[in-house]
């Protein structure tokens, strides 16, 4: 949702109240029914304009783009199973033998998930890098210019000690 | 020209069906996730959801101002309906309840659309065209065959019909709305399974997550269900809670899959199979709902539930043809990715129990299902109409509850592919040492207690197969205790086996923990796990309550005042009968009571010699609509129940017949059910460590279901005193409960 969505359902929220308490609930229920149908319209009207590229995608929208990959959500799955395996045989549901057989097959499938899902991932990141590049060096920002690059540095000094 | 409020209201109806169309074109246009039209499609559902609001808003209005103009205010509503009762009639007739429905499924669709920012891009288009679907069907629905908005032919009238008596009880305030939830909410993992099956995606893990979606169903189905009962024994007055009338039947179905369901997910996650199986059992378990909605809503089959005969019938059958049609086609479509290797190696193994638990539960299914549509078959084919009654659906369901009874109990006592025979010793011997001595007690001490464990059939019929059916479950009490303190026994175990391990494992780590510390981490690291325990838990208590109807004492006396009877240790002394308002020995609330007249029949209580209380069965005969309803008197107790009904009374004679009902257990299954609840709670908790960033949106979620439960407690409760004092602190609902059926000490 939209932030003037999210606005409008706070001041619906508060104009009932104050109705409610001053006129009556049937009256708060109308203006309930008001503040539906205007954020309606707004709703409408956001959808209409991302059909239409009209407007920029909402931070949380352009964050869901971050959504995991498939590989990586089987992944989880798979991992989450891994855990569940050795509780089983923390509390003897199943023996060393199975416990290793199962083990094995979901490690193998783990790892295949973890390079399938790197190697998806790769030509994102680099995509992700050529832009952010492109972007420092055409921003005309000579004062702050040097502290994005010390702070990459200090970034990727880190990861390499990691 | 301005629009009147009917016209209004009707046009929304209409909105909501371009909307919904609109939404749906943009996100099978969005496919696998393209970024602008996915969150076009998004801002689309929310806005339909946010205009079906606006159209119940406007109903609620309409029934607060009582705007008569509307057919359907002026069916269930009058001027003399408290506030909490105009909202309910929002649902308390067909047309209505049709657009609560859509309300409850916007509702989930919002809080799936919002659930799925940033998980599962490439389903989310469908996931939203799939629902978009469904709101439009019921869109449609409401235009052309059920408008709640339609108007009155020959104008405003000058009071309504008023909702129907038996509607007018807290329960029933509650109970509608679970029990759609309930149904509605399976939609979501329907809509996931569409969307895995187009796109292809059809591995575990979208399987495992909707899995969450299908427990949410399932508990509201449950709670639906079981309020459903409450309502029933208290205002139905027979004396039962479950009566196997084909509409409760039609409310249960999609229970028994979407049990199934929940349990054979985990196969699928831990062996990579079922996957054909579990698709089909969501397909079913959506199929099932819109089925048991049809039975409700056509009238085709008769019952003291269903709404008015319609012409909805149709509809809901082309839907429903929809839907089977289009799962039925991407599951033959999709067969080559969804067929797996993995086979059950050993009937020794968790898989096993599994798969015979959910045989098992289809089996519950399709019995209750064949049963319920006999009638419509026995027509078409022979021409008569045979139905069949509560013993025959006792007699079997309770094979098929006892089988499912006892799988619960089996099925953690087992490893995954195969159990060694060491393994399956230790596992087996406290469970079977504590049912063998429960077994043991209730055989020697049960009859001394009023609980036997060998309950001879109230009648026998002839046939070698029925008396030999007889004589084997005359057992059934007994061994559904043993079952019972067995399936305690294994979760005890299973919490024990789980804390000691965890307490091992801390202890080799340096950093040991108590029982109490470890048992609290342990519940918290698995809650999935643990959460079904306690589900399992509430499960022991519900049966409980069931099999208590096998101990059940009735009896119909008829009674002249300061006459005496006894039963099953109660002494009942009858007072007299009072006619309210006008008695002077009425309360205050009862003489100030409007539209109404009501016979009380006064009886003094006593229990091993000591007063115990007053109760006051009665008539209440209400003026619009012109009904007699029985308002039965119920003192609950954890051992058993005093339940009496006034089936007649002379008002010359004072002479008064009475129903007496002793009832042992039958409060476990609502104690049951609060254990079942919060077993779910447990279970769908999220992992809020993994998942930071969502911390608030899930507190945010939290904050607005309690405020919703709250507020729907809160409505119920101020209905449970008729007379509009309110609610008052400190008073339970079991306390209110037996205010109302009681009504009356003067």
């Amino acid at each position: 949702m939209t932030l003037a969505s999210k606005g409008l359902v706070l001041l619906t929220a508060v104009l009932a109240l104050a109705t409610g308490l001053a006129l009556g609930l049937p009256i708060a229920v109308l203006v309930l029914a008001a503040g539906a149908l205007c954020l309606v319209i707004a709703l409408a009207w956001a959808s209409l304009e991302q059909l239409g590229g009209s407007s920029d995608l909402s931070l949380d929208e352009a964050l869901s783009l971050a959504a995991p990959t498939a590989a990586e959500e089987q992944k989880r799955a798979v991992l989450r199973t891994l855990k569940d395996l050795e509780y089983e045989l923390a509390v003897g549901k199943i023996t060393e033998a199975d416990f290793r057989v199962a083990s094995t097959h979901f490690r193998a499938e783990a790892k295949r998930l973890i390079a399938e899902a790197d190697s998806s991932l790769s030509s994102r990141v680099e995509l992700a890098e050529a832009r952010v590049q492109k972007f420092l060096e055409g921003a005309d920002l000579p004062a702050a210019a040097g502290a994005p690059k010390k702070g990459r540095k200090k970034a990727k000094a880190k990861a390499k000690s990691e | 020209m301005w629009l009147s409020l009917p016209g209004f209201g009707t046009l929304l109806l209409f909105g909501v069906l371009v909307l919904s169309a609109y939404t749906f074109a943009v996100a099978v246009m969005a496919g696998r996730g393209q970024a602008r039209l996915l969150a076009s499609a998004r801002l689309g559902a929310y806005a339909t959801s946010a205009l079906i609001l606006c159209g119940v808003l406007l109903l609620a209005y309409g029934f607060l101002t009582h705007d008569f103009r509307i057919r359907y205010v002026s069916r269930y509503s009058d001027r003399s309906m408290t506030t909490t009762y105009l909202l309910t009639a929002l649902w308390g007739g067909q047309d209505g309840s049709l657009l609560w429905w859509s309300l409850l499924l916007a509702g989930y669709t919002s809080a799936c659309v919002r659930w799925m920012q940033g998980r599962y891009r490439e389903l989310q288009g469908y996931v939203i065209a799939t629902l978009m679907v469904i709101v439009a069907f019921f869109a449609i629905l409401m235009m052309f065959a059920a408008n709640p908005f339609e108007q009155n032919m020959g104008g405003a009238q000058a009071d309504g019909s008023g909702l129907n008596p038996l509607l007018q009880n807290y329960w029933m305030i509650i109970h509608p709305p679970m029990l759609y939830m309930g149904f509605v909410g399976c939609s979501v993992p329907f809509a996931f399974a569409v969307a895995a099956l187009i796109t292809g995606r059809l591995q575990n893990e979208w399987i495992v997550a909707v899995r969450k979606w299908m427990l949410v169903a399932f508990l509201f189905l449950s709670i639906g269900n079981v309020l459903g009962m409450a309502w029933a024994y208290e205002e139905l007055g027979w004396g039962g809670f479950w009566a196997w009338d084909p509409v409760e039947n039609a409310a249960c179905l999609p229970w028994f899959t979407a049990a199934a369901y929940v349990h054979s997910t985990i196969i699928q996650e831990r062996r990579n199979m079922f996957r054909v199986w579990n698709v089909v059992l969501i397909a079913v378990t959506f199929a099932l709902t819109i089925f048991g909605t049809f039975l409700t809503r056509s009238g085709l089959i008769a019952s003291v539930h269903s709404f008015a005969k319609s012409d909805i019938g149709p509809y809901f059958v082309w839907f429903l043809g929809l839907a089977i049609g289009a799962a039925a086609g991407l599951i033959v479509w999709r067969i080559p990715l969804l067929r797996t290797r993995a086979e059950v190696e050993s009937v020794a193994s968790r898989e096993a129990m599994f798969v015979i638990n959910n045989w098992a539960l289809l089996g519950g299914m399709t019995f209750v299902l064949v049963s319920t549509t006999f009638p419509l078959f026995s027509e078409a084919f022979t021409g008569q109409e045979v139905t069949v009654g509560p013993p025959f659906y006792n007699k079997w369901m309770s094979v098929v509850g006892l089988a499912i009874f006892a799988l619960m109990g089996l099925a953690p006592l087992f490893g995954w592919r195969k159990t060694s025979p060491s393994a399956l010793r230790a596992a087996f011997r406290f469970p079977l040492a504590v049912a063998a001595a429960t077994a043991l007690v209730h055989f020697t001490l049960g009859a001394r207690f009023g609980v036997p464990a060998i309950v001879p059939p109230s009648s026998v019929e002839s046939g070698f197969g029925a008396q030999a059916f007889s004589a084997v479950s005359q057992f059934f009490p007994g061994l559904t205790v043993t079952l019972g303190a067995f399936n305690i026994a294994v979760i005890a175990q299973e919490f024990w086996r789980g804390t000691r391990a965890r307490m091992s494992s801390t202890d080799k780590k340096g950093e040991p923990e108590g029982v109490l510390l470890a048992l609290t981490r342990l519940v918290a690291k698995s809650r999935r796990r643990y959460g079904g325990y306690v589900v399992h838990l509430g499960v022991v208590g519900m049966f409980l309550g069931f099999v208590g109807t096998a101990w059940s004492v009735v009896d119909e006396v008829s009674l002249m005042p300061g006459a005496t009877h006894h039963i099953a240790g109660y002494e009942v002394t009858y007072r007299g009968t009072r006619m309210c308002p006008g008695n002077p020995n009425c309360s205050a609330e009862e003489q100030a009571t409007e539209g109404r007249r009501m016979l009380f029949a006064d009886l003094d209580v006593k229990k091993a010699g000591r007063p115990y209380a007053r109760m006051s069965p009665a008539k209440f005969m209400y003026q619009s609509p012109p009904q007699t309803t029985t308002e039965v008197a119920l003192r609950r107790g954890p051992r058993s129940d005093l339940y009496i009904v006034l089936a007649t009374a002379d008002p010359q004679t004072k002479r008064a017949t009475f129903n007496f009902h002793v009832n042992p257990f039958v409060s476990w299954i609502w104690v049951g059910l609060l254990i079942l609840i919060s077993g779910c709670l447990v279970s769908l908790w999220p992992e809020v460590g993994l998942e930071q960033r969502s911390a608030w949106r899930y507190g945010r979620a939290a904050l607005a279901g309690a405020t919703g439960i709250f507020l729907t407690i809160l409505l119920s409760m101020s209905v449970s005193r008729p007379f509009g004092t309110g609610w008052m602190p400190g008073t339970s609902p079991a306390d209110l409960a037996s205010t109302t059926a009681e009504s009356t000490a003067p």
